[in-house]
């Protein structure tokens, strides 16, 4: 209790010591608050020691029991315990990472937290009988997971604070996490977090609390984080959430302190780097904060202007934008790995000096990380067991989003003639693997070995682009729609999903089988590939055939050489198709879903046969190698 | 200045026959390439109606979707590609033997040109050998260090602006080194022609160069900057053409071999204003 308050006193005489002529930038307050349940909440308190890569921290958590069941433990996930060594479960099989070298890494490039402190309403100090618990593997030299047991059961609708104490060091980057050269620092899955205590789909209570297992990433309650962070002055911070307050801390020799509230978010991350340069906006009611690199700073408005697409196109298509700000973090190039990643009200980019603009890929990289604000952050699905769930409608919308402002032949880039669109890209990631049948979608991160990204985000998004193309991007819209505002803030599973999809479908009286579909793309290891067989104008017929389990159903339509043509249905359980005209007219081509509603399909170029074909683009392509050839020869025969 | 630039040229466009020959032979190994080229599309996507849709302009899921369905026929294209450019490497030590001797003699005719090049083939050849060897060593001496010194980039340069003008640096001195070079082999055989004698024209060429090098070299990086506009031009004017008719895709073909013939013409340009 004596420490306690000596805690409290402190942090009261810390406030008033820091002067009153301090920067404020609160963000707009007239946006809802009190979105969500509010079950895990944290007040922390930061004191970063930059040069020691490390930080020692208050943490004052109030957890509400929103189960029917009496707990006697708490239980945290310990994230930065992962990069502790190469005995870590996340990393006991990873030899390099990001091209890194990690098993020649010394002390002090690895990381850890510990908590040394927490402290119960009744005084008692928890930590004595905590310990590190390995539910998906066991190995006891993983301390990702921490159990706390209570002195005192928490029952039903009890709130439990618990007064914490930690200490955090930074590894030196692996993947998001870490240190870089020039006092860059990057705090994500930084602080002792309580996992989720959740209905299972057994109907039974229980923590969800995985290892942080490789292949997989986040899932954690959502609340309001108070963060007060005390560093160096010579550091520009930035975080989720909105800065409040910040400004110098009178009595010390360049210490500053920099203060952050945020309502219903599922994590908290911060950087701090002296090099950033601030560029801010405002788009609606959304402040838009960017902290730029300077020599990247051509690339702010490239950043500016992703965000704002992903705004007007996200709150147009998928609902109102559910927080005050975002936070653009631009990594720099030393620390390239803490780039490409999404936290609650704060995503990293990644660019590099000197990408024109006709390679979008700084626009693709935001315009993904920004719309996880909606599948991530708001729609908290869990991300270890079906990351599907929010990163193949993040992937989707990214697709989406790209090919409505830059086209769909050229949204990604557009160089020389050669193109591709966004959602080109997908569907080429997803088909162009050596194996599409490597495994279904529908698993928890960790039984991946292989192909992760191919079917989680690239396969995931194809798939709902042919659901769109096959229902009306209307309906799709309605259900996206539907699903957002009725899960938003909450931790929807796929059940949910399909439950909204039937839902709207039945509404809109749709015949769709979506449970049939789904259960194809997410839970089977199918694929599909329709092939026109052949054309037969003595017999009068065509032949085509469906290679792959996938069954769906889709359109054949057939020209005639008068101009005329003819549409006949292909129900999908058929594997092969026969049809024979009865018409006197001569057949010129066939062609199996033709509008290429089915956007899975390995291969579109085999759905057709015309006995007429257009061979120019042949001869043009053809050409055009040829005369490359003569232009290499020439500049060649320079070194002759 | 300039009626230098109009004598020049009206001695470089006098070289047409030679001009031609190099065009003729250029063109048979791009043709091969594309008749290849053409082979393996039809082959592969010849009776889809895709097609129609690859004519309105490039689509990259046709292509990628025939990649991945025939991953041989862009193995094969590539080795064609290459072999025919090795071809043609080899063959230009003969037609530059050719070419270097009728601008030296100031000869016009095609007869000439094969008799030339008969004669001083195996000592141009000796010449192409020692600057080759010499372009490999400069070039060793310049990025061996680089890439030793720079052990992973990201992590030994603060920004990797300084990593990509560092690489553009030694990009440009690696050209100018070559440029230096090629002159150098330039007027070495130009020595040969007069000489007949290897080392001695090679110690006359690299005094001629020294003795004229900001000349000499004013002409060999206008040379090198006359090719990469050119290409730009190119890429800029036509690599975007769709294939909608049949009179898109010819003006396409002949539009191309403009560029081509440009880019040799240049080049004879060149070796007559390192001539004279």
């Amino acid at each position: 209790m004596v420490e306690k308050w000596l805690r409290n006193s402190l942090l009261v005489f810390m406030t008033i010591m820091v002067v009153n002529t301090c920067v404020f930038t609160q963000c707009n307050t007239s946006y809802n608050q009190s979105q969500s349940l509010k079950i895990a909440n944290y007040d922390i308190e930061v004191h970063l020691d930059h040069k020691g890569k490390s930080a020692s921290c208050i943490q004052k958590l109030n957890w509400k029991n929103t189960s029917p069941d009496t707990l006697r433990e708490l239980r945290f996930y310990m994230y930065m315990n992962a990069f502790k060594d190469l005995k870590s479960t996340y990393l006991k099989n990873t030899r390099k990472m990001f091209g890194q070298d990690l098993k020649n890494r010394t002390k002090k490039e690895w990381g850890h937290i510990e908590v040394t402190q927490a402290v119960d309403r009744n005084g008692n100090d928890l930590v004595q009988n905590q310990e590190y618990i390995q539910p998906n593997d066991g190995n006891a030299l993983d301390e990702t997971v921490l159990s706390i047991p209570l002195e005192m059961p928490l029952l039903p609708g009890e709130v439990i604070e618990l007064d914490m104490n930690f200490d955090v060091k930074l590894p030196r980057t692996i993947v998001r996490s870490g240190y870089g050269p020039r006092d860059f620092f990057l705090f994500v899955h930084w602080f002792p977090q309580v996992c989720v205590y959740e209905l299972k789909v057994d109907g039974n209570w229980g923590w969800n609390s995985h290892q942080f297992m490789p292949g997989t990433e986040f899932f954690s309650d959502f609340g309001d984080y108070n963060v007060e962070i005390y560093a160096s002055d010579h550091l520009v911070i930035g975080g989720s959430g909105c800065k409040t307050f910040s400004g110098k801390v009178l009595g010390t020799i360049g210490e500053q302190l920099v203060r952050f509230q945020a309502h219903d978010l599922i994590d908290f991350g911060w950087v701090a780097y002296p090099e950033y340069e601030t560029y801010t906006s405002t788009y609606g009611d959304t402040d838009i904060e960017i902290l730029m690199v300077p020599e990247h700073y051509a690339f702010a408005d490239r950043y500016l202007k992703a965000i704002e697409q992903s705004l007007e196109y996200l709150e147009k298509h998928v609902g109102k934008y559910p927080y005050p700000k975002i936070t653009v973090v631009d990594p720099p190039t030393h620390t390239l790995n803490s780039g490409f990643m999404e936290y609650p009200m704060m995503i990293t980019g990644a660019t590099a000096y000197g990408i024109p603009r006709s390679v979008r890929s700084v626009e693709s990289l935001v315009i993904h990380e920004f719309t996880h604000m909606y599948f991530m952050a708001s729609l908290a699905s869990n991300e270890k067991e079906e990351a599907w769930l929010d990163e193949g409608f993040v992937t989707y919308f990214e697709d989406r989003i790209l090919d409505h402002y830059y086209g769909n032949q050229s949204s990604l880039f557009d160089v020389l003639g050669a193109r591709s669109g966004n959602a080109q890209q997908s569907r080429n990631e997803y088909v162009s693997m050596e194996n599409p049948n490597l495994g279904k979608i529908a698993r928890p991160g960790w039984e991946f070995d292989g192909g992760f990204k191919s079917l989680i985000y690239a396969k995931t998004a194809t798939a709902f682009k042919t659901m769109e193309r096959i229902i009306g991007s209307d309906i799709m819209d309605e259900i996206i729609k539907t699903y957002f505002e009725r899960y938003k803030f909450t931790h929807p599973k796929e059940a949910d999903l399909r439950k909204i999809i039937k839902e709207v479908l039945e509404k809109n009286t749709s015949n769709f089988d979506s449970d049939k579909y789904l259960n194809q793309v997410l839970h089977a290891t199918s694929s599909i590939n329709f092939k026109m067989v052949d054309i037969n104008n003595s017999t009068k017929t065509i032949e085509a055939i469906r290679e792959g389990n996938f069954e769906i159903g889709t359109e054949v339509l057939i020209m005639f050489k008068d101009g005329s043509s003819k549409t006949v249905n292909w129900e999908g359980s058929e594997k092969h198709f026969k049809h024979t005209f009865s018409s006197s007219k001569e057949v010129i081509s066939a062609h199996i879903d033709p509008e290429q509603k089915i956007y899975l399909d390995l291969n579109l170029n085999n759905n057709s046969i015309t006995l007429d074909p257009n061979k120019k683009p042949l001869y043009k392509y053809a050409a055009k190698l040829g005369h490359w050839l003569q232009a290499v020869s020439q500049w060649t025969s320079f070194m002759m | 200045m300039w009626n230098k630039i109009i004598d020049i040229s009206s001695k470089a466009t006098k070289q047409w026959k030679s001009i031609l020959l190099i065009y003729g032979v250029q063109l048979v190994l791009g043709s091969i390439v594309a008749v290849i080229a053409y082979r393996q599309f039809n082959g592969a996507i010849g009776s889809s109606l895709e097609l129609d849709r690859l004519a309105n302009g490039f689509d990259r899921s046709i292509f990628s979707d025939m990649i991945n369905k025939f991953p041989v026929i862009i193995e094969h294209i590539q080795s064609r590609f290459a072999l025919m450019v090795v071809l043609f490497l080899m063959l230009s030590i003969f037609l530059h033997a050719g070419l270097l001797s009728n601008i030296r003699y100031g000869y016009y005719s095609i007869f000439k040109y094969f008799q030339n090049a008969n004669i001083y083939f195996f000592k141009f050849l000796k010449v192409v050998l020692i600057s080759l060897i010499l372009k490999i060593v400069v070039l060793a001496i310049i990025w061996v260090p680089f890439f030793m010194l720079i052990g992973d980039p990201l992590e030994t340069f603060h920004s990797e602006k300084t990593l990509i003008f560092t690489v553009i640096g030694l990009v440009i001195l690696s050209a100018l080194c070559l440029i230096v070079i090629w002159l150098w082999s330039v007027l070495s055989r130009y020595h040969i022609v007069d000489e007949n004698r290897l080392l001695v024209s090679m110690k006359s060429g690299w005094r001629l160069l020294i003795s004229n090098f900001a000349r000499y070299y004013i002409v060999g990086c206008g040379l090198i900057l006359l090719h990469v506009i050119i290409t730009w031009l190119y890429t800029l004017v036509v690599d975007d053409w769709g294939a909608e008719t049949w009179f898109t895709v010819l003006a396409l073909v002949i539009m191309q071999q403009l560029f081509s013939l440009i880019r040799i013409w240049i080049r004879v340009f060149g070796y007559s204003a390192v001539n004279d």
